[in-house]
């Protein structure tokens, strides 16, 4: 197992590498200047704005800009905003925990919502409750992150005169307070994620229960109940696992929505304001830190399949 | 960029000198020291209009029409919350591009009243004007920084005034290896030249060249005086300054909230009124509205029309202020497009269009009509001349548009053939239905006429509009504070905001020579034939109107009729926050 992980370990730096090239290939290719936008208010001649371009390192070779930014990254250097000069690390540690929590709650909020659901559809499949359920998971897939977000910040606003509130609050500030706004975003996302989790359960369990084991365990007397949750759900899990895994990616992209309309200072919503100010190291920072994060989780759901099934062994 | 707050301010010098010669010239000239007589000699005593008690100025002030007077005592204490999209990026109120913690910490110099744009001193509580290219400047006395190391408490003096409106010039940027066109605002101060401290509280400037327009620069709403040594302190760190409002940071939490609270050494008496100032960022519209509607913030500005209906609906009793502000909507045209090279096409395009349908499309009402200049300038032309004008008429209109006609086929664009045009617009829905209706306008009276719109993301189109890389552009701006001002960064052809190219000698030298006239009359004379020949043989923008500002206020705030207006717009707020109370 240990071998099993260093080397998945080492095979993901050429992976990184790529995406190092990528990442400081595709912010380059992003009309608009920072220059431009610094010094758009003022009487900048081109020769200025060149001056400036040179200071920011804007005038660097795409090879070199590669280089100097990949030596950056191994000594852990994620560079400096070019608007405000601060580290770009810390930038992105300031913001992470709130995103990550959204993330967690999100994701625990799905598998609530999305296993009973899938599990009760595969069981009475093509019933009323079924169609229902699977008219939910549609709706829930159709109707895009922003407008249940508009539904649960302006609708209660507009009826009572009442709002979740916008003054984000630490945890340790003002317990209270950071729920009320971090459990209607994370529900928000969460929601989203629960009705594609489902069907791929609903699914997938589906497949399960159709096999020679399931009718082995039924024959040998044992309840409905066990068979199904003991037996089924376990093996059913593996896809839904994969799948968890690769909606991360997803939600830290909803988080660009989710956290402007909620006013939760994220890594989302850092990303979304580098972009508008082409603040290039914070950009290339979030997309490498999302990268890395997304690898990392598809190692920790590839070892999990060993514990789902313990005839996956690792070598 | 979120916080955006724009220029603003008015030519002010007239009323200025106008005044100043009777309020005790002799004392104020036998006073200051170095102060030679001259023929345009002037004197002003600013502090006058800074006095006043907001509880005295609600009871002696008539309503404004579209600002409501809120009744009642003043009550100490209290927050007030006010949203904006994002906290403060940069922190260097000389070098950012929009506002930073100093609109809030700082104060400026000079001012100008809300209303009238009537100059009037407020850190600088008096000046003189001995000759074209000198000025001396009495610093008011016991205006106490925050009580914050270094400052400590500590008066703000001519050598801050000093430091101030040299490094706002730019003149410090070699120094502190800095680009000099990272000092934005140095055009406001054209031709800083020498600053002598003469004591504590004079300051004499030596102009290296005239500018008619200075006094009206500095009070730029971000030429915001900080103390002189914040260089060594250092911007990185919002928690670190000092400045000499009514209110010092207290809490930064970057891209959530900056919380200010009240000072007790703040030189106007009884301010402020709030214990706390609080900036809370919303990035989202709809949030914002919610947040008003559920009162968790006191204000929310510039709502649209919808918006408007909204608030309205959910709550009653919040309050609608609304006027003129200093912003005005265009079509500026690129003279490297071949069409427009001809000025037929330029005033064609102009005569045709029916800007009661724009202004009235996108904000219903409480727009203004706009020649070259914006009627809040006391120089500019005012609504009883603009609503005669070819173009502008709703009488004449049949008449400019046959004439429009003629002017395009005279061009060789009869019936719009051939005449094919882009316009550009920032994401914004104004700019973007402005232009949707202009475009709506010329299709149906110019059938083979071709326009396409486009709207780039914000920093592609402030390239394409700082490269001139455009055939025409849908914006809105705000007025730079003098109407010289503003006229030579749009039409100078070295103007820093004459992005369409627009050169003619004629316009040059009338603008140099604007600038460099200090008698008002003659001023006023040169800027009325400046707007006569913009409008008669010009013509570089289509301007469709001055625009309509509009803020809510939660019903139990007062104070804003004072601190909003068309000179001050949101900064009211944002920098006299001190003058708001609760009742």
């Amino acid at each position: 197992m240990t071998r099993y992980v260093l080397r998945r370990l080492i095979g993901m730096i050429p992976t990184l590498l790529v995406l190092l090239f990528i990442v400081v290939s595709l912010v380059r290719l992003l009309p608009g200047n920072v220059a431009d936008l610094l010094l758009s208010d003022g009487r900048a001649t081109a020769e200025s704005k060149a001056k400036l371009a040179n200071k920011l390192g804007l005038d660097q070779s795409l090879p070199e800009a590669y280089l100097r930014y990949t030596a950056g990254v191994v000594r852990g250097d994620l560079g400096k905003s070019l608007w405000t000069d601060v580290p770009v690390t810390e930038m992105i540690l300031s913001r992470a925990a709130i995103t990550g929590e959204v993330a967690l709650i999100a994701i625990a909020v799905s598998i609530v919502i999305s296993i009973p659901l899938g599990a009760t559809s595969a069981v009475r499949p093509d019933g009323f409750l079924d169609y229902s359920l699977r008219s939910m998971s549609i709706a829930g897939i159709s109707v895009p992150n922003f407008v249940v977000a508009q539904a649960i910040i302006v609708l209660p606003a507009l009826w009572f005169a009442k709002s979740i509130p916008f003054q984000y609050k630490s945890f340790t500030e003002n317990p209270q307070q950071h729920l009320m706004v971090v459990l209607p975003a994370a529900l928000v996302l969460g929601l989203r994620l629960s009705a594609t989790i489902a069907r791929m359960m609903r699914t997938t369990l589906l497949d399960v229960l159709q096999q020679d084991y399931m009718r082995t365990a039924r024959a040998k007397g044992l309840t409905d109940f066990t068979v199904i949750v003991k037996h089924g759900l376990k093996n059913a899990l593996i896809p839904v696992v994969t799948l968890l895994g690769l909606q991360l990616a997803a939600l830290i992209g909803g988080s660009v929505i989710t956290e402007s309309m909620f006013a939760l200072p994220g890594i989302g919503r850092l990303l979304l304001d580098a972009i508008t100010r082409r603040d290039y190291p914070v950009i290339q920072g979030v997309v490498v830190s999302v990268g890395v994060l997304v690898m990392m989780t598809n190692l920790l759901v590839d070892l999990s399949y060993g514990f789902l099934d313990p005839r996956i062994r690792y070598s | 960029m979120a916080h955006y707050v724009p220029f603003t301010g008015r030519m002010t010098r007239r009323s200025v000198l106008r005044g100043g010669f009777a309020v005790g010239a002799g004392l104020a000239s036998a006073a200051l020291i170095g102060c030679s007589s001259g023929p345009k000699k002037s004197v002003n005593d600013g502090a006058a209009n800074t006095s006043a008690a907001p509880t005295k100025a609600v009871e002696n002030t008539k309503e404004r029409e579209g600002m409501p007077v809120v009744k009642g005592t003043p009550k100490k204490g209290g927050t007030f919350t006010m949203p904006v999209t994002e906290t403060y990026v940069q922190h260097d109120a000389h070098t950012a591009v929009s506002n930073s913690e100093w609109s809030v910490i700082g104060e400026r110099a000079l001012e100008l009243d809300e209303f009238s744009g009537k100059l009037r001193g407020n850190l600088v509580e008096a000046w003189e004007q001995p000759d074209k290219n000198t000025y001396i400047f009495k610093v008011r006395k016991g205006v106490k920084m925050h009580n914050r190391a270094p400052w400590n408490g500590r008066e703000f003096d001519a050598a801050d005034l000093a430091w101030n409106l040299n490094r706002i010039a730019g003149n410090t940027a070699d120094a502190e290896k800095l680009p000099k066109a990272n000092f934005q605002r140095s055009t406001t101060l054209e031709g800083m030249g020498k600053l002598e401290v003469v004591d504590k509280n004079t300051l004499k400037v030596s102009m290296s060249k005239t500018n008619s327009a200075l006094l009206n620069g500095i009070t730029e709403i971000r030429n915001i005086m900080m103390p002189k040594e914040i260089v060594e302190v250092g911007f990185k760190d919002p928690m670190k300054f000092g400045g000499m409002s009514p209110f010092m940071l207290t809490e930064y939490q970057e891209g959530t909230r900056e919380v200010y609270s009240r000072t007790d050494n703040y030189y106007r008496p009884n301010e402020p009124y709030f214990d706390k100032f609080v900036q809370v960022a919303i990035p989202d519209r709809a949030a914002m509205l919610a947040a008003f509607v559920s009162k968790q913030v006191s204000v929310m500005s510039s709502p649209t029309a919808q918006e408007i209906k909204t608030i309205q609906a959910a709550r009653q009793d919040a309050l609608l202020y609304s006027y003129v502000g200093v912003n005005y909507q265009f079509i500026m045209f690129n003279f490297k497009h071949k069409p427009f090279a001809d000025f037929r096409v330029r005033k064609a395009l102009h005569l045709a269009t029916d800007f009661e349908e724009v202004g009235n499309g996108y904000h219903g009402s409480g727009w203004g009509y706009m020649a070259a200049l914006h009627q809040s300038f006391p120089e500019a032309w005012q609504d009883d001349k603009l609503k005669k004008l070819p173009g502008l008429s709703k009488e004449t209109k049949a008449k400019d548009r046959e004439e429009a006609a003629k002017m395009l086929a005279a061009a060789g664009f009869a019936n719009g053939d051939k005449l094919e045009f882009e316009i550009m617009h920032k994401v914004k829905a104004d700019n973007r239905e402005n232009a949707l209706r202009f475009q709506a306008q010329m299709a149906k009276l110019f059938p083979g006429i071709k326009i396409v719109i486009k709207a780039p993301e914000t920093a592609v189109f402030d390239k394409a509009q700082a490269g001139k890389d455009f055939q025409s552009i849908s914006n809105d701006s705000t007025m730079a504070p003098d109407a010289v001002l503003e006229a030579y960064a749009r039409w100078h052809s070295t103007g820093s905001r004459n992005y369409g190219g627009f050169a003619e000698k004629d316009a040059d030298a009338l603008l140099d020579k604007m600038l460099g006239e200090t008698d008002l009359k003659a001023r006023e004379s040169l800027l009325n034939d400046f707007q006569q020949k913009w409008f008669d043989a010009w013509m570089p923008h289509i301007n469709f109107y001055a625009t309509p500002t509009r803020h809510f206020i939660q019903p139990d705030i007062g104070g804003f009729d004072k601190v909003l207006g068309p000179w001050d717009s949101l900064r009211g707020i944002t920098q006299k926050p001190g003058r708001i109370y609760n009742v």
